[in-house]
């Protein structure tokens, strides 16, 4: 079955045009392997598992190989695989949700985009979190253990997202994490505290290198005060402006989220 | 081989006198009576000239006489014998082996205060005395709020430590005043910024600055007896010098006495290097105006001037615990009170516990938790 999907996928790709019935939900495989990465089995395994992933939340998750995105269009990888969720009519439901990570095996570039939902569900920051998960698996060949894992982390994510909490710039922190915060820096100020009262307390002799309690009743004449101007510098420092990234995710004027890198 | 010393009797009663700091007179323990400085000075001055004659004639029979003696070359004594001294307490007659140094002390026998008028005749008479205007009582009150003012010290310490010992010491300084002439260079700068873009502009201006004067010091201390500790004597420094008095022993019966033994040469070097300092100090806080300020030299000259000899009012006071000794020194006019505690690590950690559970509930409720786990976390995303 796979072998068939796989010459359909190619076909219609290449031809640039898609038949109506292909682009239903229902007729393009979630796991689009041109490049005959995974076994039959393999292939089988996650198409399942991605199209129970899709339907539980709503939210396509889509996996495609090609061996040069150059191929299918013109741009970026970023547009090319817009431009594929766009020409297909890819993604779940009226908003046309899903997420859809593309490699290109011809220079090892990918890129993960997102669409409707999607982009509430995978922030930018949750995209950085997803990429780290597979791209050391696709850096070693691993191609199903990659996108095994691709697939679980949309799961977490898109759960997450479903119990409106996506992931993204500190989503993750929980009460326990307050409480363990306030717990050490409590700790290290009451130490910081402690230290220098038991400090003050312990009130050690010194040797007294100061005699100003026996200066003399007006016992202090300044008779030369000269201060001269010598020179000027100046020094020139880039600011660094940090991103100010507070959380959430960067759509584009098609509705697109994304991001792209080698693996 | 008793040499003579001599205590203030009462003129009533024959009992013995003792200074007290508070109504700065001699009181008799006895009858009640009591004394001013003066008028037991102009009762005793006779008395203690032929003291200090009878002293210094034993002292010379002594000399002539000890060559007649074949002394073990391994005594007892040892070369300590040539720093004791021998008296004979004009009370209970006694014989009191005390140091040489040992101007004013009291009989372990009948308790008498006693006095040595050698010690401080000619040319060792002290010029000044600060009499003692805080008493015993005070002092051991004094340690009690040392302790209190110390929540790490072990509850054991203040409750199974007992004072060993207490004693009014007039502590034998020198004062030292002097001139000096001072002047000092300076790098002093002032720095601005401004943003201009993408860039942070810094400005420094940069100033040589000089500043020359002279500083006078009147009686500057150094404690001039090798048996105080430096440190102790510094701490419990300021002494009021206002209060200076011209030296009569009728101030120290009821205390301890000491003559120097740490000559104006040696002390003139501690001395000489706090006017230094200090005059240093006070032409860098002259330099005002700039954001920073760096001393680059510094010649300082001092002119000596007049040296007294006084004595100064301390009370000392051991405490033995765990087998260890602590030393407590207070100022006997100012009240000024220093020495090391020990510090309980159980306490410690107590304390730290205690501040952490109120620091910590007061960082989770303000939101400060909250704020540095986003900070965390934005970190390392």
């Amino acid at each position: 079955m796979k072998r068939t999907l796989v010459l359909l996928c190619i076909l219609t790709l290449m031809l640039g045009c898609l038949p109506p019935a292909f682009a239903a939900e229902d007729d393009f495989p979630y796991i689009c392997d041109t490049e005959l990465l995974l076994t039959d089995e393999e292939w089988t395994t996650l198409e399942r598992r991605a199209k129970v992933i899709s339907e539980q939340f709503a939210c396509a998750v889509y996996f495609v190989t090609v061996e040069n995105y150059q191929d299918y269009g013109s741009g970026s990888i970023y547009e090319v695989a817009k431009n594929i969720y766009l020409e297909y009519d890819l993604g779940w439901g009226e908003e046309k949700s899903g997420v859809l990570l593309l490699l290109s095996m011809y220079d090892r570039d990918y890129t993960l985009i997102a669409y409707g939902y999607g982009n509430t569900a995978f922030t930018d920051y949750g995209k950085d979190y997803l990429s780290e998960q597979f791209l050391d698996d696709f850096a070693d060949n691993d191609w199903a253990e990659g996108c095994q894992d691709y697939l679980a982390t949309c799961g977490e994510m898109l759960k997450m997202a479903r119990e409106g909490n996506p992931l993204d710039i500190g989503s993750r922190v929980r009460t326990w994490h307050i409480v363990v915060a306030s717990i050490v820096l409590g700790f290290l100020l009451a130490l910081v505290i402690c230290n220098a009262w038991s400090r003050k307390c312990r009130k050690k002799t010194a040797l007294n290198m100061e005699a100003s309690n026996y200066l003399a009743p007006g016992g202090m004449d300044i008779t030369l005060r000269d201060d001269q101007y010598s020179h000027t510098t100046q020094t020139r420092t880039k600011i660094e402006r940090s991103s100010g990234s507070s959380g959430g995710t960067t759509i584009d004027s098609q509705g697109f989220s994304g991001k792209s890198g080698k693996f | 081989m008793a040499s003579k010393i001599t205590n203030y009797q009462c003129p009533a009663c024959t009992g013995p006198l003792h200074f007290v700091g508070g109504s700065g007179k001699l009181e008799c323990d006895y009858c009640g009576s009591s004394f001013s400085v003066a008028e037991i000075e102009a009762l005793y001055a006779e008395k203690e000239a032929a003291a200090a004659e009878a002293a210094a004639k034993e002292e010379e029979k002594a000399a002539q006489e000890e060559g007649s003696w074949e002394i073990p070359p391994e005594s007892d004594w040892g070369e300590d014998a040539a720093h004791m001294r021998a008296y004979s307490c004009p009370s209970c007659g006694a014989e009191l082996i005390c140091d040489e140094t040992t101007a004013a002390t009291s009989c372990p026998y009948c308790g008498n205060p006693t006095i040595v008028p050698g010690q401080f005749a000619g040319a060792l008479r002290p010029d000044y005395v600060i009499p003692f205007k805080l008493d015993h009582e005070a002092a051991k009150k004094a340690l009690k709020e040392h302790y209190r003012k110390n929540p790490f010290l072990p509850k054991v310490f203040s409750q199974a430590n007992h004072i060993e010992e207490i004693k009014g010491v007039y502590v034998p300084f020198w004062l030292f005043d002097a001139d000096v002439d001072a002047n000092a260079t300076f790098h002093a700068a002032n720095v601005s910024s401004r943003e201009e873009g993408d860039y942070r502009v810094t400005t420094t201006v940069h100033y040589n600055v000089q500043r020359g004067g002279t500083v006078q010091f009147l009686h500057v201390p150094a404690d001039a007896s090798s048996k105080m500790a430096d440190d102790y004597m510094d701490s419990i420094e300021p002494f009021d010098f206002s209060e200076l008095k011209p030296f009569s022993t009728a101030y120290l019966p009821g205390y301890l006495a000491d003559k120097y033994d740490v000559d104006v040469a040696t002390c003139g070097q501690r001395a000489d290097r706090r006017c230094k300092q200090t005059a240093a100090n006070l032409l860098y806080q002259d330099v005002t105006g700039y954001t920073s300020v760096s001393q680059e030299s510094l010649q300082a000259r001092i002119r000596h001037g007049a040296v007294h000899y006084a004595l100064m009012p301390v009370w000392m006071l051991t405490t033995d615990w765990n087998g260890k000794k602590y030393l407590f020194a207070m100022n006997g006019q100012t009240g000024k009170f220093v020495g090391e505690l020990p510090s309980s690590k159980a306490r410690f950690w107590a304390l730290t516990g205690i501040l952490t559970a109120v620091l910590s509930t007061l960082i989770g409720v303000s939101g400060i938790g909250w704020l540095c786990v986003q900070i965390l976390a934005a970190l390392f995303a």
